[in-house]
C-alpha cells in the first residue's frame, strides 16, 4: 500500500490516536520518509499537541481551591 | 462498585474542569462559579452514579454543560490575554524565561480562544485535559468521527498561528 500527500493528512487523526492498521502505518511512515512537506506537517502538528498538553492547562488558584473545597463541606 | 470519595474526585478533577470552563468562558471568576457548580452537582448525583463509563467522562461533561449554561447568560467577557497569562501561568526560572513563557502562554490563550466553541471544546478535552477520542465523544454527546473532524479542525488552526513556536 502507498499513500500520497492528500490520502497521509486524510489519516493523521488515526495516526496521532495510534489507530491506524499496520499496512496503513507502514505506508504512512514510509510516505513521510520520502516527503519533506508532510514531515514539516506532522512534526508541527506534534508540536501543537505538546504545547497544549504542557502549557494549556491551568490551576485553579489555591485560595479559591480551599474556598470551593470548605463550600463543598470537603474538609 | 466502590463510589469514589468526593474529596478526592475534587483534587483529581478540579483544575481539569477549571482548564475547560476557562478555555470555554475565558473569565477565571465564571470557571471558578463553573468548578463549584459542576461539583455541588456530582456530589449530589454520586449515589446514583452507576459506573457505566469513565468517571472523568462524566465530570467533564456535569462542567461543560454548566459551562455552556453560563455562555447562555450572555456573560462573556474576553479579558486581555496576555494579563491572563501573567496571572494564570507564574513562570519560574530567569526573568527572560518568565516574558518567553509569558509570552507563550498569551500566544496559545489567544489561539485557543480563536476557535469555535464547539472546536475550541473538542481540543481542550483531548490534547489539553488528555481524554481519549472516546471520552471525548462522551462528554460532548457526538461521534468519535466528529470528534476526529473537529480535533483536525482545531490542529490545523493551531499550526497556522503558533508556527513560530513549533520548528
Amino acid at each position: 500500500m502507498k499513500v500520497n500527500c492528500d490520502q497521509l493528512t486524510g489519516l493523521l487523526p488515526e495516526f496521532f490516536d495510534g489507530e491506524l492498521s499496520s499496512e496503513q502505518s507502514d505506508a504512512a511512515i514510509d510516505h513521510l520518509a520520502t516527503c519533506a512537506s508532510c514531515r514539516l506537517t506532522v512534526d508541527e502538528l506534534e508540536g501543537v499537541r505538546t504545547l497544549a498538553s504542557e502549557h494549556g492547562r491551568l490551576e485553579l488558584p489555591p485560595v479559591s481551591k480551599e474556598r470551593i473545597r470548605r463550600s463543598l463541606d470537603l474538609d | 462498585m466502590n463510589t469514589p470519595e468526593p474529596g478526592w474526585l475534587f483534587d483529581s478533577f478540579a483544575d481539569g474542569v477549571y482548564t475547560l470552563a476557562y478555555r470555554i468562558l475565558r473569565d477565571r471568576h465564571l470557571a471558578e462559579d463553573v468548578v463549584q457548580e459542576t461539583f455541588i452537582k456530582v456530589i449530589r448525583s454520586l449515589p446514583s452514579y452507576r459506573g457505566d463509563g469513565p468517571i472523568a467522562a462524566w465530570i467533564y461533561r456535569i462542567g461543560y454543560h454548566q459551562a455552556i449554561a453560563m455562555t447562555r447568560r450572555g456573560s462573556e467577557e474576553p479579558l486581555d490575554p496576555v494579563a491572563v497569562a501573567v496571572e494564570i501561568d507564574r513562570p519560574t526560572g530567569t526573568v527572560e524565561e518568565q516574558v518567553l513563557a509569558g509570552e507563550l502562554a498569551a500566544r496559545l490563550d489567544e489561539a485557543i480562544a480563536s476557535l469555535s466553541e464547539p472546536v475550541r471544546a473538542a481540543f481542550v478535552l483531548r490534547d489539553v485535559e488528555g481524554l481519549s477520542t472516546e471520552e471525548v465523544a462522551a462528554v460532548l454527546a457526538i461521534s468519535r468521527s466528529a470528534v476526529k473532524m473537529r480535533l483536525a479542525r482545531a490542529r490545523e488552526s493551531m499550526r497556522s498561528q503558533l508556527e513560530e513556536y513549533l520548528t
